[in-house]
């Protein structure tokens, strides 16, 4: 059991030694295959059941590299989508500031009309007043034609 | 002035040159002050329908003579004004006083003949013929 516990301590230091290690040394057997065949022959010397378990480490450990360092990699991420979830609440605010944008394009067009009532009132002063047709006189009689005709005809009539 | 006036209106008073102004004359008493009062009152509503009513008025003239109130009211309806807002006007007598008022200005002017023109100053006598108008408006217009 002592012994057992003792490899089994070795093999916690060994793996903790190259828990970290075991990452770069597997990526790099698929380059350097001579010198994992080294380290494993390394690792038989001290210990043949150690190996397994280091396989499973590695693999241990290269599957929560993965998956540490996306995790490390999605906690910003999910800090992000925090604040995004946030957002409705916190950024309703936010949510109207890209509608301010929007409002002041909308607010363009209304002011191109607004720019272009000066253009119709200044055409106004160059066009004449309009001149009464058909009208009431301040003596109380009614006239026919334009107010400022140069010819008065006053017809003095009855009905009958 | 009925039969030269569609003439001149179409010659002169279409092309701004000459404005024709409707004085009253009361020459036949009470069917003379009831006609003109009731296009006196439709003219206080619209002036383009008093025109209306005083070409009626001389198309028709026949009927003016036992004209009652009835009649004017339904030819105040014909040329579109309010028929509530012509009655209070025709019954309150505004429109009398108003004809009556005009038609002793007339007397005080010396205007005795009907009808009368005065064409800028010049005076015509009795019903005449475009012609004579148009020789009068011409005189009138290169002075």
């Amino acid at each position: 059991m002592r012994q057992h516990e003792q490899g089994m301590s070795e093999g916690m230091k060994i793996n903790r030694r190259f828990r970290r290690l075991t990452p770069i040394l597997i990526s790099l057997s698929v380059f350097l295959p001579i010198r994992v065949s080294s380290i494993r022959g390394y690792v038989h010397r001290r210990n043949l059941l150690l190996l397994p378990l280091l396989f499973l480490m590695a693999c241990g450990n290269n599957a929560a590299a993965p998956t540490l360092a996306p995790t490390a990699e999605i906690a910003p991420s999910a800090a992000a989508v925090q604040p995004t979830s946030t957002l409705p609440a916190t950024n309703t605010p936010a949510a109207f500031i890209p509608t301010e944008p929007a409002a002041t394009a909308l607010a363009d067009p209304t002011a191109a009309p607004a720019e272009i009532a000066p253009d119709a009132t200044a055409s106004l002063p160059t066009a004449e007043p309009p001149v009464a047709f058909n009208g009431k006189n301040e003596d109380g009689t009614f006239f026919r034609g334009r107010a400022d005709a140069p010819v008065t005809l006053i017809d003095y009539s009855d009905f009958l | 002035m009925l039969g030269a006036e569609p003439e001149i209106i179409d010659t002169y008073v279409n092309s701004g040159q000459v404005k024709i102004i409707f004085w009253h004359v009361l020459d036949h008493a009470t069917a003379s002050l009831n006609s003109h009062a009731a296009a006196d009152c439709i003219g206080q509503q619209d002036v383009d329908a008093y025109w209306l009513i005083h070409d009626q008025f001389f198309a028709d003239q026949n009927e003016l003579w036992d004209a009652d109130r009835d009649y004017f009211v339904n030819a105040a309806a014909t040329v579109g004004v309010d028929q509530a807002t012509f009655e209070q006007c025709y019954d309150s007598g505004v429109g009398q006083a108003n004809v009556i008022r005009l038609d002793a200005i007339r007397r005080q002017q010396g205007i005795l003949t009907r009808p009368t023109f005065d064409i800028n100053g010049t005076l015509l006598f009795g019903a005449q013929r475009f012609a004579v108008f148009a020789e009068a408006i011409e005189a009138a217009l290169n002075q």
